[in-house]
């Protein structure tokens, strides 16, 4: 069995049910994501496009996270899920200096590293990952890549766009697009005029409610 | 909004800032004085043959203060710092961090012991053991470079010559504390010299034509290099070549042509600041590239 996801960003509308469902189900604390969804717009008023992007854990076959990690916390489970064992990490870092897809943070409260795990625990249990279940448009598809006749399998063979994001890394991401561009899967693909901290002051809006 | 194809991101996460900071610069600042002292240091003493009792013993003292000054930013600099015993009984051997504290911990003992039998002249043991802490010592140099080399997200530490950027800068720092210590030859003072000069200019042809001049094999690449140079780290960047490298370089080819050894001490405190701030601006600059 090789687990592995396959995102219709044709289908996405951007309502971040999944980033709440992640959030709820795994409990990520306060301004921490395991799944994120990126918005980005293009085109000129009135001609204008929007695209929604899922972001989250690549569960690579190939995986930097897991090779770098000094301790053996990041492990690949039989099932092609990577997994992150924090009573072992030392918080070293070192996993997020090498996941090239920018998915794995540091948890505030335990201190240590903290990913999707494509909600293993209710994988366990027969269960898809709680975003899976969450997303209205079916936009998120899981399963085994390894089943031919599987929902994921059949349609990544029907699609023909079919992409990952960085593919030159060579990590082999088991996490599919169908329906993306450079714009919204390339992280340079697209401008950043805040630079890499957009949205990084959390203030508040000074005329609300009028002068 | 601008032209037709000027996508932009209009919502995302916060980007996750620097996360290794200067605790990790000061790791790679005091190893390469530890270990670029116990390379230079053994290798004259090799050459010159008996040495004086002073070198013998202060050789491997830096080495062992300075490689523990470098294991203590390693520890602090971790989000679990009581965890680090977890790196000896979980290794993980395809880890260059995990490779590098088995090296690390070789080194300090070795040094340490080499302190001791020094302080003992127990010369003996002391000159069997000179070449193995020499390879673990060199090896204690090189294994950052692998290290960084495992970062995927961070394509500017993936540049081949990483290496011997870590073996000059290693080379660099310990001929400046040589030039800073008292109690060497005039004629020990010159090789020093010709070491810390040398290093200096090749550590700053390396950057100048890996930077500017080669074509880079990536968009990210290119991004960071803009950052390093023209972006926000850029100050910090061309500080610490003009102190590290530029400086040195001049003073002590000036020196050693003029015969005036007294711009030998300068230039080494120079080229251990400016060390410091391209050690510093190296490290930060691929942890700013957006990667979602």
């Amino acid at each position: 069995m090789k687990l592995g996801f396959l995102v219709d960003l044709n289908n996405c509308i951007g309502c971040k049910a999944c980033e709440v469902a992640c959030k709820a189900e795994n409990d990520v604390p306060v301004n921490s994501w395991r799944l994120r969804v990126k918005y980005v717009d293009s085109g000129v008023f009135p001609e204008v496009k929007r695209s929604f992007t899922p972001l989250r854990c690549n569960h690579c076959e190939n995986a930097p996270c897991v090779r770098v990690c000094p301790v053996s916390a990041l492990h690949t489970l039989p099932n092609g899920i990577v997994n992150v064992d924090k009573d072992r990490c030392i918080g070293c870092a070192a996993c997020m200096m090498a996941c090239p897809y920018g998915a794995i943070s540091m948890d505030p409260e335990t201190n240590t590293a903290d990913k999707c795990t494509y909600c293993a625990h209710r994988v366990e249990s027969g269960l898809q990952p709680a975003c899976v279940v969450a997303c209205p448009t079916e936009a998120n598809i899981f399963g085994d890549l390894e089943d031919a006749e599987s929902l994921i399998s059949t349609t990544i063979a029907s699609h023909r766009d079919v992409r990952v994001r960085k593919p030159e890394k060579g990590t082999r991401p088991k996490h599919f697009y169908t329906g993306g561009g450079d714009r919204s899967l390339d992280a340079l693909g697209a401008k950043r005029d805040e630079g890499p901290t957009l949205f990084g002051h959390n203030g508040t809006l000074e005329k609300i409610g009028g002068k | 909004m601008g032209a037709a194809n000027d996508a932009q991101v209009t919502l995302d996460v916060l980007h996750s800032g620097i996360i290794w900071g200067w605790l990790v610069t000061m790791n790679f600042w005091a190893k390469s004085i530890s270990t670029g002292v116990f390379l230079l240091g053994a290798f004259f003493m090799k050459q010159e043959g008996p040495s004086r009792r002073f070198y013998r013993l202060v050789v491997p003292a830096i080495g062992f203060v300075f490689v523990n000054i470098t294991l203590l930013f390693t520890v602090l600099d971790l989000h679990q710092i009581f965890r680090f015993w977890h790196m000896f009984v979980w290794p993980h051997t395809t880890s260059a961090i995990n490779l590098g504290a088995w090296v690390l911990t070789a080194y300090t003992g070795l040094t340490a012991l080499l302190t001791w039998l020094a302080w003992k002249k127990n010369d003996a043991l002391y000159d069997r053991l000179i070449v193995p802490t020499w390879i673990i010592a060199f090896l204690a140099t090189i294994y950052t470079a692998a290290l960084l080399g495992q970062a995927n997200a961070r394509e500017l530490w993936h540049t081949p010559t990483e290496v011997a950027q870590m073996v000059l800068a290693a080379t660099l720092a310990g001929s400046a504390v040589f030039l800073l210590a008292r109690g060497a030859t005039e004629d020990q003072r010159t090789r020093f010299a010709w070491t810390l000069g040398f290093s200096a200019s090749l550590m700053l042809t390396i950057f100048i034509t890996e930077l500017i001049f080669a074509p880079q094999k990536s968009e990210e690449a290119e991004f960071l290099i803009h950052v390093l140079t023209t972006g926000k780290i850029g100050a910090l960047f061309f500080s610490g070549l003009g102190f590290g490298f530029v400086l040195p370089a001049l003073l002590t080819f000036s020196g050693l042509s003029r015969k005036s050894p007294a711009l030998w001490p300068l230039a080494a405190a120079s080229s251990l600041v400016g060390l410091w701030l391209v050690k510093h601006a190296w490290l930060l600059a691929p942890q700013l590239i957006p990667l979602s």
